[in-house]
């Protein structure tokens, strides 16, 4: 049981670069890559958690309570962030790279050209 | 290659990758048995040091403040670049965007989509404004309240039209908000220079723990990142519509 969240995160992150090896459309393609950043939130979280921990804010609750890291939330805060920035202007290279081949299958487009 | 033999290094390279994986958890502490120090440094000199109650948003604002300045900037930097690759390109036309079913003249929102949109467009506006402004008390900050912010104007398309959510951005309010709430979080981290402080140095008072005005400039940053992420999420969602709305192939004459 003890390192089941992280036997997870090996889940979460191999399936996703399969998803990555194997897509057929770009649009799959940002999903799984999505799929494969998800594991390190998981990662990142089961490592600063702490057996009966409560969320690190410190309103309110027993001063002996033990709190898990906020160091690594806040990590994981900013992984989420870049993570729906990176998705979006990737998206906005498969909807362009549509327009000028007319396909979204990333094996089908022609070799790119500097 | 064939599909299948194609997927055959991937999945020698993804064998070795996993069990390499596995080796390593070995060196990991077991789940719950959390060993680092950095954490509980920040636990215990949050509190009398910055008078802040909400420890991640002491590490995202103050501790690693100025790693949440590049954080900042790493999505300033997708959303230009996504405006700049969702222009109007020159082989393409804009239209005023048109229904596509031609038996009914103009769109009428079912009532009950009209009415939810009208109900849920101010609860989230302030549940949004809310999130942000106590992001150094309870959970949230600029961040988490910014996307929120964003969904509510989202209900004014969903409910509405189109034209409802793109009256907002034509005169270009939206792009100065978003340059606006990024140059805001540099502007108050220089504000300490002068007065021969660091980066980013807490300067305002940092108040009673818990009061909506404490924790000096960590409220300020918080209104700065959630305009920021408001605006761009605003940008976004008006950039990849206008795509499929408004512009168009140009028809050879």
């Amino acid at each position: 049981m003890s390192v089941f969240p992280y036997l997870i995160v090996i889940e979460l992150l191999l399936v996703g670069l399969y998803g990555i090896a194997t897509s057929r459309n770009t649009i799959h393609l940002v999903s799984c890559l999505f799929v494969a950043q998800s594991s390190t939130y998981l990662l990142l979280l089961s490592i600063g958690y702490l057996q009966g921990g409560t969320a690190p804010i410190t309103d309110e609750i027993p001063g002996h309570a033990r709190m898990v890291d906020p160091v690594v939330q806040a990590l994981t805060l900013t992984d989420i962030v870049v993570g729906a920035a990176v998705s979006a202007l990737l998206l906005a290279f498969a909807l362009q790279r549509h327009k000028l081949t007319g396909t979204l299958d990333p094996r089908k487009e022609p070799p790119q050209r500097g | 290659m064939s599909g299948k033999r194609r997927h055959l290094p991937f999945f020698l390279g993804a064998l070795l990758f996993g069990a390499s994986l596995l080796r390593a958890l070995d060196a990991l502490p077991p789940f719950g048995d959390y060993r680092g120090t950095y954490g509980p440094a920040i636990l215990v000199t949050m509190e009398p040091l910055r008078h802040v109650q909400q420890a991640v948003a002491s590490v995202t604002f103050d501790y690693r403040g100025f790693d949440t300045l590049g954080e900042e900037f790493i999505l300033f930097a997708a959303v230009a670049g996504c405006l700049l690759l969702l222009r109007r390109q020159e082989s393409e036309v804009a239209q005023e965007p048109v229904d596509q079913t031609s038996d009914r003249q103009w769109i009428q929102p079912a009532p009950a989509v009209l009415g939810l949109g009208v109900l849920m467009f101010p609860f989230t506006l302030l549940l949004g404004i809310y999130i942000v402004l106590h992001g150094h008390l309870t959970p949230g900050g600029g961040f988490q309240g910014g996307v929120l912010l964003a969904t509510a104007f989202y209900y004014v398309y969903l409910s509405g039209e189109y034209d409802d959510l793109l009256g907002m951005s034509r005169d270009h309010t939206v792009s100065h908000l978003e340059a606006g709430g990024a140059a805001g979080y540099v502007i108050i981290g220089l504000l300490a220079l002068p007065a021969g402080y660091r980066y980013l140095h807490n300067l305002l008072p940092l108040g009673d723990k818990g009061e909506l005005l404490s924790a000096g400039t960590l409220p300020l940053l918080n209104i700065t990142v959630g305009t920021e992420v408001t605006s761009a999420f605003l940008l976004l969602i008006v950039a990849f519509l206008r795509q499929v709305l408004v512009i168009r192939k140009e028809k050879k004459p």
